[in-house]
């Protein structure tokens, strides 16, 4: 990996992204076309040209043919804010990206469809962060002034795929804690009430 | 100790001031140089800096800090103080609510005694969040300085520093420094979460946080022992620090709408980012919304005041449970037209003195007197007397209260006692309208405590209504005869007010000397004169008791109620007929 541009410039960019990605962005033009909303396969084919110099052609546009639904939406969203953020001269006119940037689109991100409400990703200071590291990370970056060591460890740690599998895990020890001292309290009630018979 | 060191703390004293805000009002901190200085002060602690929540006093221990290495962190531990003031948790109430949640949480796995350490943890966090992030304080470097003093630590501590290497994107192992579990990561990341999210409603965290704590609670973790170890000198609010205070928080009687809603965060919408969970963060908040205002019992609350260092006695507790428990029920104070007793007479003119109002003058008087006018030597006012008035001055009916408390009645020190609770409001409400109360509170055959005498001492009165007896069941017919026997017509009027259940039949069946119970109580309600009323609980129809029937054939009002709770209604609409003007 290597040092990309620095945490606080990304982060701060998606500080500052329109209100207009975070609206339903129109996958098919023009029948739906609103001005209130962004038309996501020219957004997403103008940020390839800017990176690789090539504009994608209709097959690599083909995972952005989505059903509409609440999570496709969001998913939508997650796409348009991440092409908001890479627009920046620091991935200008790299073409040997071109993979790397077609699979984080294509498989990385995908994961985010249900975890991360897309508006969190700009309202959040940590999920702004995580998405910033996610981005660099599956790119082949990592941010300026930081050593990879602990880039990757920093991602690992706000990692939310990774984090709902662990507080998934959590929320069955503590159900099964629970559990547990409910049934080691009925037993103490039962032997309880068993001694009070036997007295009587 | 040098005098620059102190110097230098209180110029970082102004910093951490205005950092938070540059309207916190808070005195100087008290600079404790020296064991003598502490002990002049009665301060007998082991803490390097602690907050009075009472009256908001600061004391810091720089013989402790200096000896901790942590003379250069002024700033840092001075913030962190203020914001046990400001902030996390602010007030004495604050305190005693997050100590409920995190007790509720807590029940469970019998660890509640943990209650102060893991609330005291909670504000930790939340203050050092907001210095580290806001101010770039270096509350890190105090966490790295005080694990020094042990040489192992246990697995609260793990998780506690790991929560702030989160927080802070901190390296892996700078304060956690040994091995994190996949269990232990993700609690720490569930209370990120609670900090970041709760910051503002941070009440609603406390719950959450406590049930994170739990796993590294249980003896098999070691039981945070090093945790209080290490921080046994910073543990600084746990409780509101002063032995002499004894004021009654009244806010902490009311069970707070969320209290019962703690849930493991790993199941709290809020504290989720999925998309999923947006329709029940909504259902979420509705079920918060619709639960109506509960109180907690005596015994509860009495519970809470000894956690958070409130040493009232039980009396005074109880006093004031029922009192502001009652007051929403009570009859208005009433407003006495005082020109119905009296009316004005003009009986001539006297000199109108220069400091009374100037409409006072009369001048049609003034210019008879003198046709130059000097002020205060020619100028006359109408001087008015007094007249007995037309309508007659009212004179409220005192109140006789017998409240029933045999064995079957709860403690009004222990829970919630329904007759304690209505016995206040009348009474308060018969004070309020200038009537004087016997109260007595009876029990089996000569067990009965009363103010013997009609009264209008309010403490007096309440300590008798909301004491305790639970004996057998006798009415006090020696009582009743003591008082009604010798009453004149002539004397004030009466009314006699019983609550109790079916036991009241023994005011018929019992007997005092030669005469029988149901002799004293006609005897009584006709001297009485002002009324008499019984509030029941009975279970069965009225007609089922023919004692109780035959008792109401004397003139008894009976009001029977179907539920203990039902008395409060009674009592505020017998208050209403009886006090709400005077009669």
């Amino acid at each position: 990996m290597k040092p990309g541009p620095s945490l606080i410039s990304l982060t701060q960019r998606l500080l500052e992204c329109p209100n207009i990605f975070l609206e339903t962005p129109i996958i098919k033009f023009p029948d739906n076309f609103s001005k209130n909303s962004i038309f996501l396969p020219a957004v997403f084919s103008d940020l390839c040209f800017y990176i690789t110099n090539e504009f994608p052609n209709s097959l690599e546009l083909k995972f952005l043919d989505l059903t509409p639904s609440k999570e496709n939406i969001n998913l939508l969203n997650i796409y348009a804010i991440t092409c908001y953020l890479l627009y920046i001269p620091f991935f200008k006119n790299q073409p040997q990206l071109k993979n790397p940037l077609l699979n984080l689109f294509k498989q990385h991100l995908v994961g985010y469809k249900t975890i991360v409400s897309s508006n969190k990703f700009l309202s959040d200071s940590q999920r702004r962060e995580e998405l910033v590291r996610f981005v660099l990370y599956h790119l082949g970056y990592y941010p300026l002034d930081e050593s990879e060591k602990y880039a990757i460890e920093r991602l690992t740690t706000l990692d939310s795929i990774e984090r709902v599998k662990l507080i998934e895990e959590t929320k069955k020890a503590h159900l099964k804690r629970e559990k547990e001292i409910m049934e080691a309290i009925r037993k103490r009630e039962a032997e309880e009430a068993a001694s009070r018979m036997s007295g009587e | 100790m040098s005098s620059t060191l102190v110097e230098k703390w209180k110029t970082s004293w102004k910093i951490a001031l205005e950092n938070w805000s540059k309207f916190t009002k808070l005195r100087e901190p008290i600079f404790l140089r020296n064991a003598q200085e502490k002990k002049d002060l009665g301060i007998d602690t082991n803490l390097f800096a602690m907050i009075r929540l009472t009256d908001h006093s600061i004391f810091i221990d720089l013989e402790k800090i200096q000896a901790l290495g942590l003379e250069n962190y002024s700033l840092e531990i001075l913030g962190h103080e203020i914001g046990h003031h400001v902030a996390y948790p602010g007030s004495i109430t604050e305190l005693g609510k997050m100590l409920v949640r995190i007790q509720k949480a807590l029940t469970l796995s019998n660890l509640t005694f943990y209650a102060k350490f893991v609330g005291n943890i909670y504000t930790d966090l939340l203050i050092n969040h907001k210095l580290f992030l806001e101010f770039n304080y270096r509350m890190h470097e105090i966490y790295q300085k005080l694990q020094t003093q042990v040489k192992q630590v246990d697995a609260f501590w793990l998780f506690y520093m790991r929560i702030y290497e989160i927080l802070w994107a901190l390296p892996k192992g700078s304060l956690a420094r040994e091995e994190i579990s996949g269990e232990m990561e993700a609690d720490a990341e569930l209370a990120n979460r609670i900090v970041r999210n709760y910051a503002v409603d941070w009440l609603k965290g406390a719950g959450e946080f406590a049930i994170l704590c739990i796993p590294y609670l249980m003896p098999e973790k070691r039981s945070a022992i090093q945790t209080q170890k290490i921080l046994s000198s910073w543990l600084d609010a746990q409780s509101v620090n002063d032995k002499n205070f004894k004021e009654f928080p009244i806010e902490l009687m009311e069970i707070d709408e969320e209290e019962d809603e703690i849930l493991h965060p790993s199941l709290d919408p809020m504290l989720n980012d999925s998309i999923l969970e947006d329709t029940k963060k909504k259902e979420f908040s509705d079920k918060i919304e619709k639960k109506s205002k509960k109180f907690r019992e005596p015994s509860r609350l009495s519970s809470i005041l000894k956690d958070i260092g409130i040493n009232i006695s039980q009396g005074e507790l109880v006093y004031n449970y029922y009192k502001q428990r009652a007051l929403p029920y009570l009859v208005p104070f009433i407003h006495k037209k005082i020109p119905n007793s009296s009316d004005p007479i003009l009986e001539g003119f006297d000199i109108w003195e220069v400091s009374s109002p100037l409409e006072n003058i009369n001048w049609f008087q003034t210019a008879l007197k003198s046709p130059i006018v000097i002020p205060g030597y020619t100028t006359l006012e109408d001087y008015f007397g007094t007249d007995t008035g037309q309508e007659p001055k009212t004179e409220p009916i005192d109140l006789d209260l017998y409240v029933d408390c045999s064995g079957s009645m709860p403690n009004p020190a222990t829970e919630i006692s329904y007759l304690a609770l209505a016995g206040t409001i009348i009474l308060l409400s018969a004070l309020r309208a200038g009537s004087k109360v016997q109260a007595t509170l009876w029990s089996g055959k000569g067990q009965f405590k009363t103010t013997n005498g009609f009264i209008d001492d309010e403490k007096k009165l309440m300590e008798i209504v909301t004491g305790y007896i639970g004996g057998a069941t006798a009415f006090p017919l020696s009582l009743l005869e003591k008082t009604y026997a010798n009453r004149k017509p002539t004397d004030k009027k009466v009314h006699i007010l019983v609550i109790s259940d079916e036991g009241i039949d023994t005011l018929h069946t019992e007997k005092f000397k030669a005469k029988s119970g149901k002799e004293i109580s006609s005897m009584a309600v006709t001297k009485a004169g002002g009324g008499a009323t019984m509030a029941l609980n009975l279970y069965y129809k009225l007609k089922s008791y023919p004692t109780i029937v035959e008792i109401q054939k004397q003139g008894w009002d009976i009001h029977v109620v179907k539920t203990w709770e039902d008395l409060i209604r009674f009592a505020f609409e017998f208050s209403k007929k009886n006090y709400s003007q005077n009669v």
